[in-house]
């Protein structure tokens, strides 16, 4: 591109391909964007613990917190480490 | 010290003047050998100067942006400029060379928005004419009997609407940051020669002049951020002005230093053509390597050799006078 003498080109088509290409660079532009959002609602980035590792809660069900009852939360903390 | 007087244009080319302008005495200053290949031999390298036809072609740009007032024609004005350059600059802004055809659009489109509803308006001839691009060319001194004029060219002349005074402005383009830039207002020779020209030639007393800087980033256009910022361009840090005045006393000093260059200068001239000597002294590497590199790096690294010269470099004298002809017609 850099070899091309703009003396072979008008004005208007100059200006013309600047437009096309800010406005592929803007479609593009929002494309990235909605992906983003997209990925985001569906899969969550995890969360990097202090120590580097990584780790998230994907569920909890109701047996695993009864049986959590009345423990010490030591206990919970060692679980979630 | 008297003040140059106004010679016609006519008379000065019948007469046979010597001229000098601000960039051959800075050329001159800065090292001698460039000044003799530039001024003297008038080389100019057949591979395009990139910051000088970019530089020019936002000029043009502005300066119809001045005349008209129409951002459009201004774009259009720039666009064509580098046409007419036959310039081979890249028109994406993504490219890796930050000077790009799209690059200079936005910035143009960008100064309009970034100086909307400034003070100032462009001053007009009794005939209307818009004082934009103004070449000017006034005696003072002479050599041996020939009169040496000094020539120029202002970029724009502002009436402030506040104190109905006239204002000078000197448009930059710069890849070094704006505040940078704004620091070299004074002591600068350039502003010091405008308020003089504006004195003699237009009888205008200038209020003061400006530094107009446009920064030429490499800026990529931002996914994110405002619609200057998506096009690569800062509104805020791109631009920037700086007033600065000139006294009696400063266009005296710079007098001074003007004529005892031009006189020492010329007695170089003298020597070259009366062949005691082949070429003037260089400055190196003081002067060799600053802005990227001189134009005429391989003429002096190889002594002047003859074969690069004939391919690496065209004539192209600098005729200040032809355009002032015009201009007088």
């Amino acid at each position: 591109m850099t070899d091309e003498r703009l003396t072979e080109r008008s004005t208007t088509d100059i200006l013309a391909e600047i437009e096309l290409l800010r406005a592929r660079r803007a479609v593009a532009r929002e494309r990235r964007l909605v992906s983003t959002s997209e990925r985001g609602a569906r899969d969550p980035k995890p969360r990097v613990g202090s120590h580097g590792k990584r780790w998230r809660v994907e569920s909890v069900d109701d047996d695993f917190l009864s049986g959590l009852e009345g423990g010490e939360d030591e206990d919970l903390n060692k679980l979630l480490e | 010290m008297t003040l140059p007087q106004i010679v016609p244009i006519d008379h000065a080319v019948k007469e046979d003047v010597l001229f000098i302008d601000f960039s051959t005495y800075s050329t001159y200053s800065m090292c001698k050998e460039k000044d003799r290949l530039a001024h003297i031999l008038h080389l100019r390298p057949v591979i395009e100067e990139k910051p000088l036809s970019y530089g020019h072609a936002i000029h043009a740009g502005i300066a119809e942006l001045r005349r008209k007032g129409d951002i459009d024609a201004a774009v259009q004005a720039y666009v064509q400029d580098l046409i007419d350059a036959g310039s081979s600059l890249p028109i994406s802004i993504e490219d890796d060379e930050r000077r790009s055809v799209e690059r200079g659009e936005a910035l143009i489109r960008a100064y309009a928005q970034r100086w909307h509803g400034e003070p100032y308006e462009v001053y007009r001839g009794s005939d209307g004419e818009p004082y934009c691009e103004i070449g000017f060319a006034m005696y003072f001194m002479d050599w041996h009997g020939r009169p040496v004029m000094l020539a120029g060219r202002m970029d724009w002349i502002a009436r402030s609407t506040i104190d109905q005074r006239a204002y000078q402005f000197d448009l930059k383009t710069t890849t070094s940051n704006v505040p940078q830039q704004l620091k070299q207002v004074r002591p600068n020779h350039q502003f010091t020669i405008y308020t003089l020209a504006a004195k003699t030639i237009l009888s205008l007393d200038l209020a003061g002049s400006y530094m107009d800087v446009v920064y030429i980033s490499d800026r990529k256009p931002a996914v994110k951020g405002g619609p200057w910022m998506q096009l690569g361009v800062d509104i805020d840090k791109d631009f920037g002005r700086q007033p600065t005045h000139r006294s009696a006393t400063d266009i005296d000093e710079m007098m001074f230093d003007l004529i005892e260059t031009t006189r020492e200068r010329l007695t170089w001239q003298d020597r070259l053509e009366s062949g005691e000597i082949s070429r003037w002294p260089r400055n190196a590497p003081g002067a060799c390597f600053q802005y990227g590199g001189c134009r005429y790096l391989d003429i002096c690294s190889t002594n002047c050799n003859p074969n690069i010269i004939a391919t690496n470099y065209v004539i192209k004298p600098w005729l200040p006078w032809q355009e002032l002809v015009k201009k007088e017609v």
